[in-house]
């Protein structure tokens, strides 16, 4: 009997793989800095071709002047109820916007960018999408990045979107739910409150919560000088089903 | 969901699930029983639940585990996570998951040296055929033989002699309070221990559901006093090493925490019968769950508003104000000199082979409001971090005698 599905595959060996470290650091005080807003939570415009929920390695940019209400999700790795009530709990919109105004940050970037994690292929986020993507933002002069990610495998994308855009020069965060994958992973920076997976940013509907995780995370990019920080974050929220 | 369509395991699946099937007809293998474990949503519980399977295979005196998951990506946590609780506890493992190229494990740790991948396909990713990449006989047979070399190769280690296995020691450091006095900042000077009397205003701004709240101290010798009713004696403890059940804790004697509640219109909290009245007529001093005689009380008062000592919300309200006080307290108890506490207690989860096997079961309350249980705050007796019974589906736990003792359960009734 053939005991072998696929020759070559190496997966049954335990090989501990954190990549190296790649990290920018951040030389303005946040009330200058230009912040643009990426989510591997499969974010998008509702006109925008929705993602393909087996595995999607593409993206969608999304100019930072949109209305939350023009928003929607396609992902299939994670409960989408709280995005679909809010889309704020993954994609903060309303509150960067928010930190503009109060001076909190400089300004934002004109494009954020959304794309679907779960499942996604290594090698093209990698090699096409994570440069692509940070091209975009090194373009538009941005100095911050800040992250999310959803299910398990996307925090990986994210994580891998992440240090791409470090590695161009831009200081980058990533909000997580799951902080062990994103620090596995790589991640440079790492902010994490207690919430479910697909609320990283907050409890849906909770302008408090959302700001206080935005500018905590924030905060603590001015503080961080090492690869591969984290801070856990003081707030907790859980579905009440 | 989660879960593809692969590597779902079917309610048919389960119902001749090849892994039970293998296993539990091993003339070798004495098969305990099968845990059942939920993957959930945040990270903090994924580990919790990943440690009380531990604990029950633990207790469970097993020689071995198979770990099976039929899901992927963030459930990898889940199944990494209990690989390592188990391995911790020195009980040899197998996982098994789907894994292939797309599911490469997205966290590793150094328990994960054996792990059957049961991917079926070439190339090693998800399908959206259904059944394609779930575990088959020859899977588990796999699983069991890898098991049995490894359970065989713990056994040669082992001593056969041992009477008695330690499993873990909890050292429990105690620091005798004479005194008890109102100061600018909390502080522990000798014997005696200074509140910061600014953490009433703190403490009840906790939460919207608390109209006022106080502290009082109370000496030994002043009991004929008017308290409303009573919500909980607690001790004041704090973890200095470890985790709950192992390494090293401080705990204050001489001196114990009281809460009582009442709603701003009088109305006390409670449930049946309520403990409001003269203290000394109201509580029998010097049992188990009470203060000596000789102790001095920390009386925190809360008052909620109208309607909220009748809800599970205020009353817990009131238990977190109370705790965000004593962590005040832990923080100086934290830095206490370990070398020069009043007393010192070792005590230890023991195995002792070949003796009757017995188990001790509490029932407690899981009904809500005044009938609520916590387990597992951050510090022991604590009650910021517990998780309510009644959240976890008054579902049983089973946890050491070690963590018990090291202040896993908060009465909330």
């Amino acid at each position: 009997m053939n005991l072998t599905t696929a020759r070559g595959m190496k997966s049954e060996i335990y090989a501990p793989v954190t990549p190296p470290p790649v990290w920018a650091p951040l030389t303005k005080p946040l009330k200058e800095c230009r912040v643009a807003f990426l989510t591997a939570g499969g974010i998008h415009l509702k006109t925008q071709k929705p993602f393909n929920l087996a595995g999607d390695y593409t993206f969608r940019e999304i100019p930072s002047d949109t209305p939350s209400s023009e928003l929607m999700c396609s992902h299939g790795g994670f409960d989408n109820s709280d995005i679909n009530k809010d889309v704020n709990a993954m994609f903060p919109i309303d509150r960067l916007r928010e930190l503009v105004k109060e001076g909190f940050i400089g300004s934002l970037s004109p494009v954020f960018v959304g794309f679907m994690g779960g499942g996604g292929n290594v090698d093209k986020f990698r090699e096409e999408s994570g440069p692509a993507i940070a091209e975009i933002l090194k373009k538009e002069k941005t100095d911050i990045a800040i992250l999310t990610g959803g299910c398990g495998t996307c925090h990986r994308s994210a994580t891998i979107v992440q240090r791409a855009v470090e590695a161009v020069g831009i200081a980058t965060i990533i909000i997580a739910a799951l902080p062990p994958i994103a620090k596995q992973q790589g991640a440079p920076r790492i902010a994490a409150a207690h919430v479910p997976i697909g609320s990283n940013a907050g409890e849906p509907n909770n302008k408090e919560m959302q700001t206080a995780i935005l500018k905590d995370s924030l905060n603590a990019m001015t503080k961080m000088e090492h690869f591969g920080e984290m801070i856990m974050l003081p707030y907790e929220y859980r579905h009440n089903v | 969901m989660g879960i593809g369509p692969s590597t779902k395991e079917t309610t048919l699946h389960h119902f001749r699930d090849p892994l039970v099937e293998i296993v539990s007809a091993d003339k070798e293998i004495d098969l305990l029983g099968i845990i059942v474990e939920g993957t959930p949503e945040i990270n903090r519980d994924k580990v919790f639940v990943a440690q009380r399977s531990a604990a029950m295979v633990e207790a469970m005196r097993a020689d071995g585990a198979i770990v099976s998951i039929d899901s992927w990506g963030n459930s990898h946590i889940d199944f990494t996570s209990l690989i390592e609780a188990i391995g911790k506890k020195k009980v040899p493992t197998v996982g098994m998951s789907f894994v292939g190229n797309q599911a490469a494990f997205v966290v590793t740790n150094k328990y994960m040296d054996t792990i059957i991948d049961f991917n079926k396909t070439q190339s090693g990713i998800e399908t959206t055929v259904v059944g394609e990449n779930n575990v088959v006989e020859m899977d588990a047979i796999k699983a069991l033989a890898i098991l049995k070399l490894k359970m065989k190769k713990k056994e040669e280690v082992k001593e056969h002699s041992e009477d008695e296995i330690k499993l873990r020691k909890l050292c429990m450091k105690t620091f005798y309070i004479n005194q008890v006095l109102f100061g600018e900042k909390n502080k522990i000077d000798k014997d005696v221990l200074y509140i910061n009397k600014a953490m009433e205003g703190e403490a009840s701004k906790e939460d919207h559901r608390i109209e006022s709240l106080k502290i009082n101290i109370i000496p030994p010798a002043n009991h004929d006093m008017f308290i409303n009713s009573i919500l909980d004696f607690s001790p004041i403890a704090t973890k200095v090493i470890g985790e709950a059940g192992e390494g090293v804790t401080h705990a204050l004697t001489g001196v114990a925490v009281m809460i009582t509640g009442v709603e701003t219109c009088g109305f006390q909290a409670a449930n049946i019968g309520s403990s409001e009245g003269i203290l000394k007529e109201q509580v029998q001093f010097g049992r188990r769950g009470t203060p000596s005689e000789k102790d001095i009380i920390i009386h925190v008062d809360v008052v909620l508003k109208d309607g909220e000592g009748r809800t599970r919300a205020g009353i817990m309200a009131a238990h977190k104000a109370c705790d965000k006080i004593v962590q005040g307290i832990r923080d100086c108890l934290k830095d206490m000199n370990h070398t020069l506490p009043d007393e010192k207690h070792e005590y230890f989860d023991i195995i002792r082979p070949g003796r009757k096997k017995v188990v001790i079961i509490k029932q407690v309350s899981g009904l809500g409001c005044m009938y609520d249980t916590g387990v597992f705050p951050y510090e022991p007796g604590g009650f910021i971090g517990c998780r309510s019974i009644i959240d976890l589906g008054n579902m049983p736990l089973m946890l050491s005698s070690n963590e018990y003792r090291d202040g896993a359960i908060r009465a909330m009734s």
